[in-house]
């Protein structure tokens, strides 16, 4: 495994399978996108008792998937960093956390506006809301790091280490609506029995994840490739400093 | 000459105006809706653009580097 993550995090070669995957990643985006915002406007019907705003749903749980989604690579990315000092690792795990931020903003900018007409408020702290909002702040923590120190390896180092302590938040966030009393509604989708919602409203749910997730590879892979060539700007200037 | 002001309502008829104005509502929760679903493309938007603007400002200072080092090693040759 050691050997086949070695070829995958040669900088060089990633750039060449990047530069293959990257302009289907952009139109997965825009189709799945466009078919998925169809379905999540005018095909799925209204919820029989929230009504329309059912439809905050197709925007907020695949921002709340993703912001977990997005923390697990950061941990793993983490992970590999400490134990194989990949470079290539620390720059995907440090292109991630911006993006994982915004979606966990997203997640609990939408969940407030879909609160306030269902549950007449916008914000409550209950178990899934707050561990939410902690993940946003180990997502911020994780990027103020990163810039804290002056040596770069001492700060991805540090950084490493909060995303791998801050994952026991994942799971928690996974089980809170089950672990504690909470306004939120409980698990509707991965659950051990089958997804208990109809299919008329998983099929957009599904459509816009695999939207957000095109979206997530398309962004990660152009501001990995502005931090390989910023790698190589620095070097051009060491060059001619050293000169 | 004062040209007539066209409205979308001119070419439809009363039963798509209401149609579409029924879509817009929303069932009276409008204001959640589409909020949520503009946050969502503002949010992503932004952020993709800011992203190919730093790509493209760093490839424009690459290529500097590289015109600069090229130079360099012609000279070097000669």
């Amino acid at each position: 495994m050691n050997v086949w993550f070695s070829k995958f995090a040669n900088p060089n070669r990633f750039l060449k399978v990047s530069s293959v995957i990257e302009p289907w990643a952009t139109r997965f985006t825009f189709a799945l996108f466009g078919v998925g915002l169809c379905f999540s406007l005018f095909i799925s019907p209204p919820d029989y008792q929230q009504g329309e705003t059912v439809r905050i749903m197709y925007v907020h749980v695949p921002s709340a998937w993703m912001a977990l989604f997005c923390y697990t690579v950061m941990a793993i990315c983490s992970g590999s960093y400490l134990i194989w000092k990949h470079p290539l690792a620390s720059i995907i795990g440090k292109e991630t956390a911006p993006i994982g931020a915004c979606f966990t903003f997203l997640a609990l900018a939408t969940g407030s506006l879909w609160g306030q007409p269902m549950w007449g408020t916008w914000w409550v702290w209950d178990a899934r809301l707050t561990s939410m909002l902690v993940l946003l702040f180990l997502y911020l923590g994780y990027i103020a790091l990163q810039e804290a120190f002056d040596d770069r390896v001492r700060g991805s180092r540090a950084a490493a280490v909060i995303a791998l302590v801050g994952f026991l938040n994942v799971p928690i966030i996974k089980f809170s609506v089950d672990w504690w009393n909470t306004l939120h509604q409980p698990a509707s989708v991965f659950k051990m029995d089958g997804p208990s919602i109809h299919s008329s409203m998983l099929t957009p749910l599904f459509l816009m994840a695999l939207a957000f997730k095109a979206y997530y590879i398309w962004l990660l892979l152009v501001r990995v490739r502005s931090e390989l060539v910023a790698g190589k700007v620095t070097r051009w200037k060491q060059r001619k400093v050293a000169d | 000459m004062a040209t007539k002001k066209l409205y979308i309502s001119d070419s439809l008829d009363g039963a798509s105006m209401d149609l579409i104005s029924q879509f817009l509502s929303m069932g009276g929760h409008a204001v959640f809706i589409w909020s949520s679903y503009l946050l969502v493309f503002i949010v992503l938007v932004t952020f993709i653009i800011l992203s190919y603007r730093r790509l493209r400002k760093r490839l424009d200072e690459l290529a500097e580097f590289e015109k600069i080092g090229s130079g360099e090693k012609i000279e070097e040759k000669i």
